[in-house]
């Protein structure tokens, strides 16, 4: 734990580490009390000027508490980005909905009309019927040319 | 930070913990009553409390946050009638590196000169008692101001130790201290 605060102070700390010592709402005047200690540690291998020890963390805590809780602009600027991207992307997801209706409902008719055919080929019409017909068209290219021709 | 910026006030005391005694030392060169700086204080941490949704992180925390002292500072003197000296960036950072014990201005009695006095003598002998690799650590990290990666390789250890052994440092000095800040928070 103290180790912990030692790297805070050091702003050697990972997120993890910062969130492990913030969930621990009932240490923090522990916390904050080692790092008053290591402040004045530092101050006096630094030499510089040690001031006396005073409550201001707790007036300064005491008037912030009376504020209300501020929302980070980076919060507010996320949550902003996220509510024009629903807006921006909002058209396109409309757009890829009708495509995907579009698209479902032409597979459907696709394949409802091709398993009809199938069907009606296979079950209805019979076969010398089928045969008559493949007999009697032209399967040559030529006589379609010759037709176009004539119809000139 | 990240916890502050989300609204996080038990995250924001440490950032109070952390920066009061720098920001303390900035505004005393501007501003010479004790009271009227720990004021300045107090009002540039709420300042920074309402605006802190407008850090970008495009600077250091500390020099948004000591920007934010100079001008609450400034408008302090202005509404005294005083006319506050105009500072540019490099006079904001020689303030902050300002080292010396003597042109501090904060008011000293013979009492609290004395226990500085017995601070320094405390924290320096334990520093001398503690063992090599401990001393090291600890002098490459306040007196150097080497971040842990450069002192591991300094020390050729692993970071992990130099954490280890900046701490326990900073505990063997703390508990030689204990019982003199004790008697100092009853006298300050």
């Amino acid at each position: 734990m103290n180790e912990k605060i030692s790297s805070l102070f050091d702003s050697e700390i990972n997120n993890k580490d910062v969130d492990t010592l913030l969930s621990k709402k009932s240490k923090m005047e522990g916390v904050r009390s080692s790092m008053s200690d290591y402040q004045l540690i530092s101050d006096v291998l630094k030499k510089k000027t040690i001031l006396p020890k005073s409550n201001l963390t707790d007036k300064i805590m005491t008037a912030i508490d009376k504020e209300p809780t501020q929302m980070g602009g980076l919060v507010k600027a996320n949550s902003s980005n996220t509510a024009v991207m629903s807006f921006e992307i909002l058209p396109v997801l409309a757009s890829l909905a009708v495509l995907i209706v579009i698209a479902s409902t032409a597979f459907n008719i696709e394949v409802n009309s091709t398993s009809t055919n199938q069907f009606l080929a296979k079950e209805d019409i019979p076969q010398e019927i089928i045969n008559a017909h493949h007999a009697a068209t032209a399967n040559n290219m030529n006589y379609f040319i010759q037709v176009g021709d004539s119809a000139k | 930070m990240r916890k502050a910026q989300k609204g996080d006030k038990q995250a924001f005391s440490l950032l109070v913990e952390k920066y009061q005694l720098k920001l303390y030392r900035l505004i005393s060169r501007m501003v010479r009553d004790q009271s009227e700086i720990e004021d300045i204080v107090q009002d540039s941490f709420i300042k920074a409390y309402r605006a802190i949704g407008n850090f970008r992180g495009d600077s250091a925390f500390y020099t948004w946050l000591y920007r934010i002292g100079i001008n609450t500072a400034k408008n302090h003197l202005v509404s005294l009638g005083k006319r506050p000296k105009a500072m540019d960036a490099n006079e904001i950072e020689e303030m902050e590196n300002y080292e010396s014990m003597s042109e501090l201005r904060v008011s000293e009695t013979p009492e609290s000169t004395m226990m500085s006095n017995q601070i320094a003598e405390t924290v320096n002998g334990a520093i001398q008692n503690l063992p090599d690799e401990l001393r090291e650590a600890i002098s490459l990290r306040e007196i150097d101001g080497l971040c842990y990666e450069e002192i591991s390789e300094l020390m050729d250890c692993p970071i992990g130790t130099v954490r280890s052994r900046i701490f326990r440092a900073r505990e063997t000095i703390a508990e030689k201290l204990k019982p003199l800040i004790e008697t100092t928070n009853k006298r300050w």
